[in-house]
């Protein structure tokens, strides 16, 4: 006797490298009050989108997609690792940006803690030319 | 035909940036120069290509010599030659009206600021031209980064509120990735023209959840409501420059691209079937941005976060426009995209020239500019009467035919929100030139009069592109009939 729940998990189980990393992401975006945090969380759902795009590409008894002559064995599609090649560069690039910002609010305020969230941002010294 | 403009319109900004990153990193003065000249160039090839597409028929550029659906591909349709003078265009007058407030908030940045904005104006490009799925994500991100950079430099708080911005915006990228998965795994496939011809036989819950993926995280980036909130508070704490480059072009490129995906990609069959949920959705969305958004902006005292929200409400005309999907509808969405544009463009100019000339940004303190900056009040003057909707100028029209489709559609909702949204913008635009235009306006005028004297004298390059702005929206009005045949319709997919 089988569970059709259980069925259904089982059969695509792989797919639970995309689901975790996108829910706790989703988690640490919305529940945490400090911004390297909430940062954290978006790398993790950037990952699991990652994760999602190799899970497509993946086939049972492939190998690795050079072909050899004389050789017919199926191999995995090479497409989505190339994507994903760019997506991880654009995500570096992001995470560049993102601490370079970080570093100048930790020296501006002196903490990364998220309680000026629903404030006004501090007005700037309008006299100083 | 296969043709090299298009790659050469994207090229230009791009190795324009490059040039102003190290040349400027010796001589400051060279960065502005060279930012102008690659602008006016890239403005003049997109001209002459729109003259080519017009004679021969959309230009098709291989990368890499790789044929479609194997390879990237650049495509200019008419729409595309559009939306490129658009950019090109508008940023060049953008930077030659900015000059006194680059070189006051961004002292000792200029450089930086040249190239980051070269390299927006090269993402954006991007986007408007690829005819790749995922290339367009790479576009998304370039375009995104420059914006995250400019948002966050310059003042304090700046940093805070452009991580924010960085926040959410990614989390739209990611799921416009997403998306575009969901659309591979369907059909396999990436080319947009490929995509088109193979969605049909593609399960349609895969081509669903992509289309809704990518509607959301474009939505965010479009600031549509209620994904907006990052806006307001990322225009009204960073610098003016990096603020009038956002609201003029990053959120319209955006909509361009939720378009561009939506109709070209999924088309006719699609908009009347499954996608009519999301439609809908993305219809009610905008219909309540156009009145929430009007009303919000007549509540602000802060002149920027007041267009921050006529910004929001302005998309949610689009949204409309999109979401009728017949061709007056979408016809009205494309106008308006081009018309906002120029509209916000003039409008945050005048906004940070006002900021950095007289120290104004309170609504209640315009007052002061009376006499004193008559090309301010009269760019605000032409793109306010624009941004309420009266003819003969630009933005009557989108409004128009969005709302001829809406009466075509008989969806008498949006009929009802696109004119309290019309009432909202006139109340919101009063309340700008009343204070400009008599001297007996706000009572705050007379106690704040002068708040401190002019920083600078009056230079010609403000003048030029305030000019060029209302120039270009009074053109696009009295040409509109031409354009919208030879340009808009012209470029529209079969089925609508």
């Amino acid at each position: 006797m089988t569970d059709p729940l259980l069925v259904f998990l089982v059969e695509r189980a792989p797919y639970l490298l995309f689901v975790l990393p996108v829910t706790a992401g989703a988690y640490f975006m919305l529940a945490q009050r400090n911004i390297l945090l909430s940062f954290v969380g978006l790398y993790l759902i950037q990952t699991g989108v990652i994760f999602f795009f190799i899970l497509l590409s993946v086939r049972q008894n492939a190998t690795i997609p050079i072909i050899l002559e004389g050789s017919s064995a199926p191999y995995i599609n090479p497409l989505p690792h190339a994507l994903m090649l760019t997506a991880i560069v654009v995500g570096v690039a992001l995470l560049g940006v993102a601490l370079s910002m970080m570093r100048r609010i930790q020296i501006e305020d002196g903490t990364l803690q998220e309680n000026v969230r629903h404030r006004e941002p501090r007005k700037p010294a309008r006299g100083k030319p | 035909m296969t043709s090299l403009y298009p790659i050469l319109i994207f090229l230009v900004p791009f190795g324009g940036a490059l040039l102003c990153a190290i040349v400027g990193w010796w001589w400051v003065r060279a960065a502005r120069l060279i930012a102008l000249t690659t602008l006016g160039l890239m403005t003049g090839l997109a001209l002459a290509a729109g003259g080519k597409v017009l004679a021969t028929g959309s230009l098709h550029t291989h990368l890499g010599g790789w044929a479609p659906p194997l390879g990237i591909e650049f495509v200019m349709d008419p729409l595309t030659v559009l939306m490129a003078v658009l950019v090109s265009g508008g940023a060049f007058l953008l930077l030659l009206g900015m000059r006194t407030a680059v070189s006051t908030e961004l002292e000792g940045r200029e450089t930086a600021f040249h190239a980051l904005t070269l390299l927006l104006v090269t993402g954006m490009t991007g986007m408007v031209m690829t005819g790749d799925l995922f290339n367009m994500f790479v576009h998304l991100e370039v375009t995104s980064l420059s914006a995250y950079a400019l948002a966050g430099s310059g003042r304090p708080g700046a940093a805070r509120a452009g991580l924010h911005y960085l926040l959410i915006g990614s989390l739209g990228a990611s799921l416009y990735l997403l998306g575009v998965g969901f659309i591979y795994a369907g059909t396999g496939t990436l080319n947009m023209a490929d995509v088109a011809a193979r969605l049909a036989d593609a399960p349609p819950q895969l081509a669903v959840m992509g289309a809704a993926l990518i509607a959301g995280g474009l939505g965010i980036k479009m600031a549509l409501f209620p994904l907006h909130g990052w806006m307001p508070a990322a225009y009204s704490a960073c610098t003016t420059p990096a603020a009038t480059l956002m609201a003029a072009l990053v959120t319209k490129v955006a909509a361009y691209a939720l378009l561009r995906i939506l109709v070209w990609v999924y088309g006719a069959s699609w908009f009347a079937g499954d996608l009519s949920l999301l439609l809908g959705a993305l219809g009610w969305a905008g219909a309540v941005a156009m009145v929430a958004a009007g009303v919000l902006a007549f509540a602000q005292n802060d002149l920027r976060r007041m267009l921050a929200y006529s910004s929001v409400s302005q998309m949610g005309l689009i949204a409309i426009g999109i979401s009728l999907a017949n061709r007056d509808g979408l016809t009205g969405a494309i106008l308006h995209i081009t018309s906002d544009a120029l509209m916000k463009g003039a409008l945050v100019l005048a906004a940070s020239a006002a900021f950095t000339r007289f120290g104004i940004s309170r609504i209640d303190q315009l007052g002061a500019l009376r006499g004193r900056a008559p090309w301010t009040i009269a760019a605000i003057a032409v793109a306010g009467i624009s941004l309420i909707g009266l003819p003969p100028l630009a933005g009557f029209f989108g409004k128009w035919y969005v709302l001829m489709g809406a009466i075509e559609a008989q969806r008498w909702g949006f009929v009802v929100a696109i004119v309290a949204g019309t009432l909202a913008t006139a109340a919101y635009v009063f309340r700008i030139m009343e204070p400009l235009l008599f001297a007996s306006g706000a009572p705050a005028s007379a106690a704040s009069a002068d708040p401190r004297p002019p920083r600078t004298v009056p230079q010609a390059g403000p003048a030029i592109a305030a000019a060029g702005f209302a120039l270009a929206l009074l053109l696009l009005g009295l040409f509109n009939a031409p354009l919208v045949s030879a340009l808009v319709r012209a470029a529209l997919p079969e089925g609508f």
